[in-house]
C-alpha cells in the first residue's frame, strides 16, 4: 500500500536542445547583426573619405604612358620650388630644361612623352607649367582608352591673397606656403583663359595617398566655400 | 685656495655645458640620428645629410625585410633615434609592432609614400580605395625600386629634414638636387638605350610585381605577373602554373629576382623558350650610400641587355 502512494507519474520529455538551440541562434542573429552594422559604418566612412569633387580625377584612371607624365610632374616640383626660393623668379621652361629637369627636358622621358611642348604662365599667386602633346591629333582618342594630352603643373603661393581657388590645406600642413597641383584635359587642349581650370572642364588629379591622407577633405573652391561642406 | 679654484672649473663646466645644450635645443635638432627601414633609404638619407646626421639602418645588414624578427638590440635602436623614414606601403610591416612597443612620442616619422603616384596590385585588397570597376585595391609598396619615384622621395625626405634642422636645409637641398641629378642620368642613358631597340613582338613579365614602378617610368610594358609572391621558394606545382602563364601571355624575356635558382630558370627556359633575367630588389645586403645607385645602374643595364639580346633573337 506504502508503495503504491510513493509512486507519483513523471513525464520525461525526450531529449531536445531547444534553449541552447534557440540561444545559439540568437548569439548567431547578433553577430550578424554586428557585422552589417560595421560593414555600413565602414562603407560610409570609406564613402566619405574617397568622395571626389567634379573636378577632380584619381590618378587610378591614369592611362597609356600618361602615370609616367603625372609622376614626373610630382617628381619636379619640389626643385622647381628650390630654384624659386633662391632666384625669387619662376624659373621658366628654358632654365628648367637646361637644370635637366623631367618632363620639360625629354632626354628623361620614354619615347611616348617626347611630343609634349612646354609652356609656364604666372598669375597671381600662381605658376602654371603647361603641356600639350603635339604628336596627338585627338582623332585616336577612345572613350573608354582616354589619351591624357594636355598637362598643367601648377605651384600657388598660399601666401598671397590672390591665389587661384581650388586648394587643398590640410590643418597639419598649413605651415607650408607653397601647394602643387596636377591637372590633365584628356585630349589636346590650349591654355585657358586667365588659368581658370575647373570652368573650362580641366581635372584636378589626386594621389591615392593624398586621398587616404584625408587631404581632400579640406578643399577650399573658392574664399567662401568649402568641399568639405558639399561633402555633407 | 686650491678647493676655490675647483669649485670655480666646475661652476664654469656646468655654465659651459648647459649653453651647449641650449643651442642643440630643438629649434635646431642637427646631429640628428636618423633610422630607415630598408636599404633604399640609408643610400637616400645618407646621400641628402652627408655627415651632418647619423643615419642607422633599424635591420641588421644582410637581411630581408620580409623575414626580419626583431631582436631586443633593434627595440634599443629604434629607442635612441630622432627621425624614422618609412615605406608604410606594406613593405616595412615589422616596423608597425616595433613602434607600438617603445612607444616613443616624440619620433619624427617621415612617411615616404606621402603625395607619391602609386599603383594599384591587383587581387590584394587591404585598403579602402577602389579603382574604375569601383574594385578595392591595394597599392603596390616597390615604390623605392624606380628613379622619378625614388627623385620625389628624396624630395620629401629633405624637406622634412630641413624642417627639423633649419641651419642644414640649404646643405640638404643642394646635396638631395645633386644625387637627383645623378640618378637622373643613369635613367637618362636607359633611355637613349632603349631607343634603338625594336621592340615589336617583346612581351615582358616579372616574376613578381615590385618592378611595375621603374618598367612604368622606362614606358615599358609588363605583359604579366607570373608569380605575384616573392621570396618563397617555387613548389612543382607553382612553377606549372608559372609556365602555363608564360605560355598564355605569350611573353619571351622574364625579370626574376636575383636569388632565383637557376634550375627553376633551365626548366622555364627548356619549357618556354623564355629567356630570364635577374633584377635586384634592393632590399637586403650591405648599407652604403652608394648602395641604391649600383643596384639600380645593375637593374636598368640588365633591363637594356635583355631587351637588346631577345629583340636581336627575335628579329635575326
Amino acid at each position: 500500500m506504502e508503495t503504491e502512494k510513493s509512486l507519483r507519474l513523471v513525464y520525461v520529455n525526450p531529449l531536445s536542445a531547444k534553449k541552447e538551440a534557440f540561444f545559439l541562434l540568437a548569439a548567431i542573429g547578433v553577430v550578424i547583426a554586428l557585422m552589417g552594422l560595421r560593414f555600413y559604418a565602414v562603407n560610409k566612412a570609406e564613402g566619405r573619405r574617397s568622395a571626389l569633387q567634379p573636378f577632380q580625377q584619381k590618378d587610378l584612371f591614369l592611362k597609356n604612358q600618361a602615370p609616367a607624365m603625372y609622376r614626373a610632374l610630382c617628381s619636379v616640383a619640389s626643385d622647381i620650388l628650390d630654384i624659386y626660393q633662391q632666384e625669387g623668379i619662376w624659373p621658366d621652361v628654358t632654365e628648367l630644361q637646361q637644370e635637366e629637369l623631367p618632363p620639360f627636358s625629354k632626354e628623361f622621358l620614354p619615347s611616348g612623352l617626347k611630343g609634349y611642348v612646354w609652356s609656364r604662365y604666372i598669375g597671381p599667386g600662381r605658376v602654371d607649367y603647361f603641356g600639350i602633346n603635339k604628336q596627338t591629333d585627338g582623332t585616336a582618342k577612345k572613350v573608354s582608352d582616354p589619351l591624357q594630352d594636355s598637362f598643367i603643373l601648377r605651384i600657388i603661393d598660399l601666401q598671397n591673397p590672390g591665389h587661384p581657388y581650388p586648394v587643398s590645406v590640410n590643418k597639419k600642413d598649413q605651415k607650408e606656403r607653397f601647394t602643387t597641383q596636377v591637372w590633365i584635359y584628356p585630349g589636346p587642349r590650349n591654355y585657358p583663359p586667365a588659368g581658370n581650370l575647373v570652368a573650362t572642364g580641366w581635372k584636378w588629379i589626386l594621389s591615392a595617398s593624398d586621398i587616404a591622407d584625408g587631404k581632400n577633405r579640406n578643399v577650399v573652391e573658392s574664399p567662401g566655400k568649402t568641399a568639405e561642406t558639399a561633402l555633407k | 685656495m686650491k678647493s676655490l679654484l675647483k669649485m670655480c672649473c666646475l661652476v664654469l663646466l656646468v655654465v659651459f655645458s648647459s649653453s651647449n645644450g641650449l643651442a642643440a635645443g630643438p629649434q635646431n635638432k642637427c646631429g640628428l640620428k636618423i633610422g630607415v627601414t630598408l636599404h633604399p633609404y640609408y643610400s637616400w638619407v645618407k646621400n641628402i645629410v652627408g655627415d651632418k646626421a647619423e643615419v642607422i639602418p633599424i635591420i641588421p645588414p644582410n637581411t630581408d625585410p620580409h623575414s626580419y624578427q626583431p631582436t631586443a638590440k633593434d627595440m634599443a635602436v629604434l629607442n635612441n633615434i630622432d627621425v624614422l623614414v618609412i615605406n608604410n606601403l606594406g613593405h616595412d610591416e615589422f616596423i608597425k609592432p616595433m613602434l607600438k612597443a617603445v612607444n616613443k612620442k616624440d619620433l619624427v616619422i617621415i612617411d615616404t609614400s606621402k603625395g607619391l603616384p602609386l599603383i594599384p596590385v591587383e587581387r590584394h585588397v587591404f585598403a579602402f580605395e577602389k579603382d574604375a570597376a569601383n574594385n578595392k585595391v591595394a597599392y603596390n609598396s616597390h615604390t623605392y625600386i624606380s628613379i622619378t619615384g625614388a627623385i620625389q622621395q628624396i624630395h620629401t625626405i629633405t624637406r622634412k629634414l630641413s624642417e627639423l634642422c633649419p641651419g642644414e636645409a640649404q646643405f640638404f637641398r643642394k646635396n638631395s638636387r645633386a644625387y637627383a641629378r645623378r640618378l637622373r642620368k643613369m635613367l637618362s642613358h636607359a633611355l637613349q638605350e632603349l631607343e634603338n631597340v625594336d621592340t615589336t613582338g617583346l612581351k615582358i613579365a616579372t616574376v613578381h610585381d615590385g618592378y611595375a614602378y621603374l618598367f612604368q617610368e622606362l614606358g615599358i610594358e609588363v605583359a604579366a605577373v607570373v608569380q605575384p609572391r616573392h621570396g618563397i621558394e617555387p613548389t612543382p606545382r607553382q612553377l606549372e602554373d608559372t609556365i602555363r602563364r608564360i605560355k598564355r601571355a605569350g611573353v619571351n624575356i622574364l625579370f626574376a629576382e636575383l636569388d632565383y635558382r637557376k634550375r627553376y630558370v633551365d626548366i622555364i627556359y627548356k619549357e618556354t623558350g623564355c629567356r630570364i633575367y635577374s633584377l635586384s630588389h634592393i632590399s637586403n645586403g650591405p648599407y652604403s650610400a652608394d648602395f641604391f645607385e649600383k643596384c639600380m645602374k645593375k637593374n636598368l643595364d640588365t633591363i637594356v641587355m635583355a631587351l637588346r639580346q631577345t629583340s636581336r633573337s627575335q628579329h635575326a
